[in-house]
């Protein structure tokens, strides 16, 4: 009953805000194919904390990426890092944003490669 | 006529544990209590019960339920915890290497890789009939494997709780 009360007034911390697969080669792409620089690959972003990247790539050269949080008015700042696992193994990127944006946009490079991952922000 | 108040379990208990001792035993109402029903608001996060059990566990690489197919998860759907604690009890005295492991999903519920990502290995040590304990804090996986190993069989009794965070709408 208290379960039903707190589902009925309450609200999740998480949420899927990606799925899906990307082949990456040494051209820098953003994570939905986009090539327009300044498109965001996820909008509404303003509540969310933390985004936890979890994923596996094929290949076993590192791969870079950039994630920029900002809004209309252009990009407001900018996170890298390079997933350094092997071949077939699963990685795990948490990216604590540094200030509260609307977009966020994700791009990745490295040695051509194939890469399954899932995105979720954590609200609070 | 004034309406009774309900109370649930859950409700009574905070009353009780949020009572002075003293006055709890002698069993007088204080405006404390009503003051406690009154201001009674959902929580920010609350445990909820996993999986509670035993398996026996030998040298095969089984998981706290006793399945030793690797690919087979001991908990789905767990992308809302933000904790995940074990408490075990091992019946035995062999000491309990365990490796806990985690994999995300597709929106078909398929692994959208091969393998799993090791969170934590460590070994249970504690002597025969004692509890231990174990806290996640890599979490917001959607599923988890908790494997185990111990060099002769043993039963291991398992309780996995899981913190479920809430935020006002």
């Amino acid at each position: 009953m208290l379960s039903l009360c707190y589902n009925m007034c309450m609200k999740n911390t998480v949420r899927l805000l990606y799925t899906g697969e990307l082949r990456v080669n040494e051209v820098s792409a953003e994570l939905l194919g986009q090539t327009n620089s300044a498109q965001p690959t996820f909008v509404n972003c303003r509540a969310y904390r933390v985004l936890l990247w979890t994923g596996v790539k094929t290949g076993s050269a590192p791969l870079q990426y950039t994630v920029r949080g900002g809004d209309q008015h252009g990009w407001q700042w900018t996170h890298t890092g390079a997933i350094t696992t092997g071949a077939n193994q699963w990685f795990r990127v948490a990216v604590k944003m540094p200030r509260r944006t609307e977009w966020l946009r994700i791009e990745i490079s490295g040695a051509a490669q194939t890469v399954r991952s899932k995105i979720v922000g954590v609200r609070g | 006529m004034q309406e009774p108040i309900r109370l649930t379990r859950r409700e009574m208990l905070k009353c009780i544990l949020a009572t002075p001792l003293s006055v709890a035993l002698a069993g007088l109402p204080t405006s404390r209590v009503h003051a406690q029903i009154s201001e009674f608001s959902p929580p920010e996060w609350e445990w909820l019960l996993l999986w509670e059990g035993r398996a026996l566990i030998d040298n095969t690489g089984r998981d706290i339920r006793g399945n030793n197919a690797n690919a087979f998860a001991t908990v789905s759907h767990t992308v809302n915890y933000s904790q995940l604690i074990w408490t075990g009890y091992k019946m035995g005295n062999a000491n309990l290497e365990y490796q806990v492991l985690a994999r995300s999903v597709d929106f078909t519920g398929t692994p959208i890789g091969n393998g799993w990502f090791p969170i934590a290995r460590g070994t249970v040590t504690t002597p025969a009939q004692r509890w231990f304990r174990l806290l996640i804090n890599e979490a917001h996986w959607d599923e988890y494997r908790i494997e185990l190993r111990s060099p002769s069989p043993q039963i291991v009794h398992s309780r996995l709780l899981a913190r479920w965070d809430y935020l006002p709408k």
